[in-house]
């Protein structure tokens, strides 16, 4: 019986997935949702099928670009991945994925990004190999509460974990390593040495004052928002010694290069917090047993995925697609614009329940300092907030035209129509709920962009 | 040119609800007119000399932030009070807010002591007031009604804390539409002399260019140089304004 209803309610689910399919949806939630009312412990029935062989990725930002290039990296070695793709990191989300993808009797790994607050719910019954944490910022407040409430939840998650558990952290950000202390086996990671100018960028620092004693945190080195080497000014929290450290992080021309295990990789993304990513991911392929040859033809040319400083070619103008979420995003996608001799960009704000329905965050972003390095030569405000994005830029210094164009799709076609002469790649940041919208409506534009060359 | 001085507390410890925005909003509407217009960070245990300043402004922190705001707070009590009866004019969002009452009860009975210079105290409860809210300009306080005719004024709340007003002080704006101080008595905001207080992020003064008119020309009538500022440019942020009442009349 115990093994039984596991699998009707996989088999439930996969006829909900078909009948979705049949009526042309996607559906990434349903059918789990059903799956999980048929046998609740649906979870813990998948998690030994696949003992052992399961990474949980969770934290602010980059989960999703993780599990891509962790994904990309365990297939290269002919290993079979399980992975929520379109970035469902809910319950039910998680059981669809698993559901559709599971092949009992195989050796099959699975790569799953986690929402931090459903993290808890997952970890006791899926009893991962390992979990990578990759920052906590400030993100999406009327959802999630403030940043502290977050960490406790994956806190929580970490400790109904497996013991033998292997953590992989950010070394970096001082809110993940105090996670260092609840657990025994950690792989921290972090960036060593890099030439680029990181410069303070004034950006919110979620954790600048330790959480051990709550005295102000010394920064050597910043890297954005809260990342960077760093100590307490009174108590022995500090930086941990990474593991495996990131060396030579440099710009290249539409690249940034850097080096782990003595390999030197490269990325198709000129935003920083990719490395990060990268790192967490070569880790985590490595844990699983991905051969060292593999590990450093995987790290050549790494691309970012779906809607994260995407690249497109819409009917000969360059555009880069990319989702913003928290001002520690937005603004490391603001210095990508930096880096363009002339750039043209579109905001899309909008404050559905995904995106967030407090959007006062756009004023914790330095626009001020984008405003006057990079060579703007339009901008576009979008979204159901539009107004809110344009007020910002007003009082971020921008002195010319702002065009207010609400909505997201019908925006991004006026502007491809308009003559751009000269005016540079189009950028166009947005939140969540327009990305794959705007993305489906780039491949497709005027017979279809594919996805430029780099 | 005329100087005219923001002070910003705690911009490093009570800043997670981006209320800085009120004093970006604050500065640039002074330069737009000609003024040299100055902010200066104070944080804990930097000294400080409030009342050089014609505005004092102080946002919202997460809980752990709040309890190591209200201990320095405490010690500047007397600064605060020279600086209100100097002619300083102090807007507070949220935390600070509930700081500058009585006191705090939090959810597990212990009491974090204000400054008791507004007349109301704070509960703790297990429910957070999340949303956008609108509310109406009290004739009494202040101007109310600047040039654009303007006396609606939105926001984003976001708190669980539950404010109870006492008789020295009356609520700054009427709900319209969200919870405001307590959810029950209509109210949200407070106003006693030249402090100001509120719930309302968004930040503030962002969508409501006449409020921040009114509290800067407030501010310089209070320190002896009353002038008519001119009138700016606000269509942006009006039609911002309009879209959140809009949004919440067909909710």
């Amino acid at each position: 019986m115990g093994n039984l209803r596991p699998r009707i309610a996989v088999f439930a689910g996969k006829c909900v997935l078909l009948l979705l399919r049949l009526t042309g949806r996607k559906g990434t939630t349903l059918p789990g949702a059903v799956a999980l009312k048929a046998a609740p412990d649906l979870l813990s029935w998948m998690g030994k099928q696949l003992s052992g062989r399961v990474i949980l990725i969770t934290g602010t930002n980059g989960k999703t670009t993780t599990a891509n290039f962790l994904t990309n990296l365990l297939k290269l070695d002919g290993i079979d991945v399980i992975h929520n793709t379109l970035g469902a990191n809910l319950l039910t989300g998680i059981a669809t994925c698993l559901l559709n993808g599971l092949r009992p009797g195989t050796e099959q790994v699975a790569v799953l990004e986690v929402d931090e607050a459903t993290m808890r719910h997952v970890v006791p019954k899926i009893l991962p190999a390992s979990i990578v944490v990759t920052n906590f910022f400030r993100d999406q407040m009327d959802r999630y509460g403030e940043v502290d409430h977050v960490m406790e939840l994956v806190g929580q998650a970490i400790s109904l974990g497996d013991p033998a558990m292997k953590l992989i952290l950010n070394a970096d950000d001082p809110l993940v390593a105090a996670l260092g202390a609840i657990h025994e086996s950690v792989i921290w990671y972090g960036i060593e040495s890099t030439g680029l100018d990181t410069g303070d960028d004034g950006d919110v620092r979620d954790g600048r004052h330790c959480l051990v004693c709550g005295s102000q945190l010394k920064y050597q080195r910043v890297f954005y928002g809260g990342l960077g080497h760093y100590g307490c000014s009174f108590c022995e929290f500090a930086r941990p010694v990474p593991t495996v450290p990131i060396m030579d992080v440099e710009a290249g021309l539409d690249k940034l290069q850097f080096t782990i295990w003595g390999m030197t990789g490269t990325l198709t993304s000129k935003a920083l917090y990719n490395v990060y990513n990268a790192a967490a991911a070569l880790i985590g392929a490595s844990m699983m047993g991905v051969s060292t040859a593999t590990l450093s033809l995987g790290m050549q040319n790494m691309e970012t995925g779906l809607g994260r400083m995407e690249r497109f070619d819409a009917a000969g103008r360059a555009v880069v697609l990319t989702l913003v979420k928290n001002p520690t995003g937005f603004n490391q996608a603001l210095r990508v614009l930096e880096t363009e001799t002339a750039v043209e960009v579109q905001f899309i704000l909008n404050d559905l329940y995904a995106d967030g329905t407090d959007v006062s965050w756009i004023w914790d972003t330095n626009l001020e300092r984008v405003l006057q390095q990079a060579q703007i030569t339009r901008i576009t405000a979008s979204g159901t907030r539009a107004f809110d994005m344009a007020v910002r830029l007003k009082y971020a210094g921008w002195s010319g035209q702002i065009d207010v164009q609400p909505g997201d799709v019908q925006a991004v076609k006026t502007l491809l129509e308009l003559p751009h002469g000269g005016s540079g790649p189009l950028y166009i940041l947005s939140t969540y709920t327009s990305l794959y919208k705007v993305r489906d409506f780039l491949l497709n534009y005027k017979g279809g962009g594919a996805v430029a060359e780099v | 040119m005329q100087k005219f001085r923001i002070a910003h507390l705690y911009p490093d410890l009570m800043e997670v609800y981006s209320d800085r925005g009120n004093v970006i909003v604050l500065q640039q509407r002074m330069k737009w007119r000609g003024y040299e217009a100055e902010v200066d960070f104070v944080t804990v245990g930097e000294t400080s000399t409030l009342r050089d300043y014609d505005i004092v402004f102080a946002g919202g922190g997460e809980d752990r932030q709040q309890a190591i705001v209200a201990r320095d707070l405490l010690s500047r009590q007397g600064e605060m009070e020279a600086a209100l009866q100097s002619g300083s004019l102090v807007l507070t969002i949220c935390g600070s807010y509930q700081l500058m009452g009585h006191y705090f009860q939090t959810l597990t009975g212990e009491r974090i002591e204000g400054l008791g210079l507004l007349d109301l105290y704070t509960v703790g409860s297990r429910n957070r007031l999340i949303g956008n809210a609108a509310g109406i300009l009290q004739p009494q306080t202040g101007n109310g009604v600047n040039a654009s005719g303007v006396s609606t004024v939105v926001g984003y709340e976001n708190h669980s804390g539950r404010t109870y007003l006492g008789q020295g002080v009356r609520a700054w704006f009427e709900v319209l539409s969200g919870a405001g101080n307590n959810g029950s008595d209509a109210g949200e905001g407070a106003q006693q002399g030249g402090l100001y207080g509120t719930y309302y992020h968004g930040p503030l003064l962002a969508k409501n260019p006449h409020l921040a008119d009114d509290l800067l020309q407030q501010a310089m009538a209070r320190r002896g140089s009353p002038v008519q500022l001119s009138r700016l440019d606000d269509e942006l942020e009006l039609a911002a304004h309009r879209h959140i009442l809009k949004k919440l009349q067909t909710k």
